[in-house]
């Protein structure tokens, strides 16, 4: 599968930190794997219309991120970094989601309000306090949750 | 003054790019930027075509490498593919250089890594290697059997009192191996600073990917044809050169027929290769489908 950057010179957000979020995202997300290269600064530079630096700061910040790596005879590559298991189990999730939402018919953008929907909504496994006696709620078990007087202010 | 065609071809390809360079407008449709790209492909090939053969021409016409010295004639029919190869690849690289960049607030790019051979023609990436490493042994061989003059060569048969040895000129020694050595490895450099440049200038935004890898390919094909097909031809006249060479009588007659004929052959390939079509370049899809 073809990845593409986009990057609107107009945004107020400036192009490099376009680019570093747009290749962030693609290595998160698993769709660069490990060891995928990059374009040569050069030839995204030229690409998109950009300055070579530009290209450049992004990349740069993306090595200090542990993401990419430069290397002389290949170029940047993408890095495997630190494993995330937690990121793993929720690509996993969404892989599922993905695949339940295309069995079930529904739409590309409906499935994506409902993420942002469920992202919406109260952590209640880090944000819930508890009431009593501090124990934590197991699996299945609905717990209700107040607002802490510093979440209040 | 060897050099005057060439620089003069040079120079007026550099400006030519300076022009271009200086009034390209920004296509403002991804229809119009594929248009603006096979505009720019197809004049940048007509002005190589031009220059390298008008560069080549006066090479010929002033017989550029000649020097007055004896042989020196063979230089200048020698160095006339490689100088219309030079000025051909500069000229395309000065059209790579000057391609139409992407315009708009908002750019779009593949997240590719593009090397500079990945464009270019399998078959004629080999037919280069190929060649280069034939035209190597060649020129290194006649520069190991030719005489001191590094142009003739001596074929001696029979043994003490009764030997005979005959001498036969020109033949591919050094005196011709070493210009065709020099030309031909500045011409490898420009090839590959070419196809670098192919590699690394701006894509053509466009909906079909077929449209942007056609004509990067197309402009790699431009390079390599043509350099190759001066490999080939000035390998191929050193071999038929030496061939000529070779003594008329004795077991050295056969192989002079051979290498004539072989000459002969690379020299036809490689005109052959330099007529070679360029990869087609499919139309842009149109903005909106027709219905």
């Amino acid at each position: 599968m073809t990845l593409d950057i986009s990057v609107d010179v107009g945004a107020p957000t400036p192009p490099y930190e376009q680019i570093r979020s747009q290749i962030a995202g693609y290595v998160h997300g698993g769709l660069l794997a490990d060891g995928a290269r990059l374009p040569t600064m050069r030839a995204l530079a030229a690409d998109l219309g950009v300055a070579t630096g530009t290209v450049a700061r992004a990349y740069a910040e993306l090595e200090a991120a542990g993401l990419v790596a430069s290397r002389r005879r290949t170029g940047t590559v993408v890095t495997a970094g630190a494993a995330r298991p937690a990121e793993d189990a929720v690509r996993q999730a969404a892989a599922e989601l993905a695949q339940r939402a295309r069995e079930g018919g529904v739409d590309r953008e409906t499935v994506l309000a409902i993420v942002r929907a469920a992202l919406l909504q109260p952590d209640t496994a880090t944000a819930a306090v508890p009431e009593d006696d501090g124990r934590r709620a197991g699996p299945g078990q609905v717990r209700r949750t107040r607002p802490s007087p510093a979440q209040g202010m | 003054m060897a050099l005057l065609p060439l620089l003069c071809a040079l120079v007026l390809a550099g400006a030519l790019g300076a022009g271009a360079a200086a009034v390209r407008r920004a296509p403002v449709s991804a229809e119009s930027t594929v248009a603006a790209a096979r505009r720019h492909a197809r004049l940048t090939a007509t002005a190589a075509v031009v220059l390298g053969a008008a560069a080549a021409v006066g090479t010929a016409g002033t017989e550029a490498f000649s020097g007055g010295r004896a042989g020196g004639l063979g230089v200048t029919v020698l160095l006339v593919p490689v100088v219309y190869g030079i000025v051909h690849t500069v000229v395309l690289g000065i059209g790579e250089l000057t391609w139409p960049r992407p315009t708009g607030e908002v750019r779009r790019a593949r997240l590719v890594h593009r090397g500079p051979l990945d464009a270019a023609p399998a078959a004629l990436v080999r037919l280069a290697a190929g060649a280069g490493a034939i035209a190597v042994l060649v020129i290194a061989g006649g520069a190991l059997l030719a005489g001191p003059d590094g142009r003739s060569f001596t074929s001696t048969r029979g043994s003490g009192v009764s030997a005979t040895s005959s001498t036969a000129s020109p033949f591919p020694g050094w005196f011709y191996g070493r210009p065709a050595l020099v030309g031909l490895l500045v011409l490898a450099v420009l090839v590959a600073a070419a196809l670098w440049l192919v590699a690394e200038r701006p894509a053509v935004v466009t909906r079909d990917e077929r449209v942007e890898e056609a004509l990067r390919r197309a402009s790699a094909h431009r390079v390599l044809r043509v350099a190759v097909a001066a490999l080939l031809v000035d390998t191929g006249g050193l071999l038929h050169i030496a061939g000529t060479a070779m003594p008329d009588d004795g077991p050295l007659r056969y192989l002079g027929v051979a290498l004539g004929v072989l000459g002969a052959v690379v020299v036809l390939t490689g005109v052959v290769v330099g007529c070679l079509r360029t990869p087609d370049v499919p139309s842009a899809a149109p903005a909106v489908p027709v219905p």
